[in-house]
C-alpha cells in the first residue's frame, strides 16, 4: 500500500508539472509558428504582387494588386495578424499603386476611391494621413513608373 | 534510500513526459482552432488554402535563395533546393483557385526557371540552361511580363536572389 502511494505521488506530481509545462509551451510555440506562417504568407504574396506590378502590363499589374488587397483583407481577420502593422502598410501602398494605375488609365473616380481605401488602411494602424499627402504620393508613383498598357 | 530516490525521479520523469504530451496537444490544437475560427465558409476555405500554399512557397523560396547566395553549395545542391520550390509551386497550383494567386504562383515558377537556367549556365550546361530560360520566358510572358529578354531576367533574378536571401538573414547560418 505504501509502495502504491509512493509510485502514485511520483507519477502524478510529474504528470501535473509536465501538463502545465506542456500547456504553456504548446501555446507559445504554436503561437510563434502561426505568426511565422503569417509573415511568410503576407511577405510572399506582397512581394510577388509588387513584382507583378513592376514587371507586368497594366491588366496583370491591376489583377495582382487587387488580389493582394483582397488577400490582406482576409488575412487581417487572423488572430496571428492582429499586430502585423506591415500588412496594413503594404495594403495601403498597394491601394496607392492601384490609384496610380487608374489615374494613368484616366479613371479619376476609381483612383480617388483607391486613395480613400489607402487612407483607411493607414488609419487602421493609427496613421491618419491627409488625402492631399496621399495624392502627392500617387502623383510620384505615376511619374516614377507608368506601366505600359497591355496591347 | 538512494534506490528509492532514483525510482521516484524515474517515475516523476515518466509522469512529466506523459504530462508534457497531454498538455501540449490540446493547447496547440486550441491555438490552431482559434486561428481558423473565423473562416468557415467555402470562400474562406479557399483563402486558407491560398494562405497555406503561399506561406509554404515563400519559405521554400527564401531557403533556396539563401543557398544560391552561399558559395558552399554546388550546382547539385542548388538544383535540389530549386526543385523543392518547383514542387511547392506545383502543389500550390493544385490547391489554389483564385486566378490572381495562380498568376503569382506562375511568376514564382518562372523566376525559379530563370534561377535554374543560371545554375546550369554557371555549370557549363548550355543546352539545359537554354531550355530552362525558354520555359521561364513562356511562363512569364503568359503572366503578362513586358520584358522577357535573357539579359533583363538574369539581372532581375540576381537582384532578387540577394533580396530574398536577405529576407532570411542575408545568407547567414
Amino acid at each position: 500500500m505504501k509502495a502504491v502511494k509512493f509510485f502514485g505521488v511520483a507519477v502524478s506530481s510529474g504528470l501535473l508539472i509536465g501538463a502545465l509545462v506542456g500547456w504553456h509551451f504548446g501555446r507559445t510555440i504554436t503561437d510563434g509558428r502561426l505568426i511565422w506562417e503569417e509573415m511568410f504568407a503576407s511577405a510572399g504574396y506582397g512581394q510577388l504582387a509588387l513584382r507583378q506590378y513592376e514587371e507586368a502590363d497594366s491588366v496583370h499589374a491591376r489583377q495582382a494588386l487587387l488580389s493582394f488587397t483582397d488577400f490582406a483583407r482576409s488575412m487581417s481577420k487572423l488572430p496571428s495578424a492582429q499586430h502585423d502593422q506591415a500588412l496594413m502598410v503594404d495594403t495601403g501602398r498597394s491601394y496607392l499603386r492601384l490609384a496610380a494605375l487608374e489615374q494613368l488609365a484616366g479613371d479619376d473616380s476609381l483612383s480617388h476611391q483607391y486613395v480613400r481605401s489607402a487612407q483607411e488602411s493607414f488609419k487602421s494602424i493609427g496613421r491618419d494621413i491627409p488625402e492631399a499627402d496621399l495624392n502627392k504620393q500617387v502623383a510620384k508613383i505615376v511619374k516614377a513608373a507608368a506601366p505600359v498598357p497591355s496591347s | 534510500m538512494l534506490k528509492k530516490v532514483a525510482l521516484f525521479a524515474l517515475l516523476f520523469l515518466i509522469g512529466a513526459g506523459v504530462g508534457l504530451f497531454v498538455g501540449w496537444i490540446p493547447s496547440s490544437s486550441r491555438e490552431r482552432l482559434r486561428e481558423g475560427r473565423q473562416f468557415g465558409g467555402p470562400a474562406d476555405r479557399d483563402f486558407l488554402k491560398t494562405y497555406d500554399s503561399i506561406a509554404r512557397l515563400w519559405s521554400v523560396n527564401i531557403g533556396a535563395s539563401m543557398r544560391l547566395q552561399d558559395p558552399k553549395y554546388g550546382p547539385e545542391g542548388r538544383r535540389e533546393y530549386l526543385s523543392l520550390t518547383l514542387d511547392a509551386a506545383q502543389k500550390g497550383k493544385t490547391q489554389v483557385t483564385n486566378p490572381g494567386a495562380l498568376t503569382l504562383i506562375d511568376v514564382e515558377t518562372g523566376i525559379t526557371y530563370v534561377r535554374l537556367a543560371m545554375v546550369e549556365e554557371a555549370a557549363g550546361n548550355l543546352p539545359a540552361s537554354q531550355t530552362w530560360m525558354q520555359k521561364a520566358q513562356t511562363t512569364l510572358k503568359h503572366a503578362g511580363w513586358k520584358d522577357c529578354s535573357d539579359a533583363h531576367l538574369k539581372t532581375l533574378v540576381q537582384a532578387l536572389n540577394k533580396q530574398d536571401s536577405c529576407d532570411g538573414g542575408c545568407g547567414k547560418h
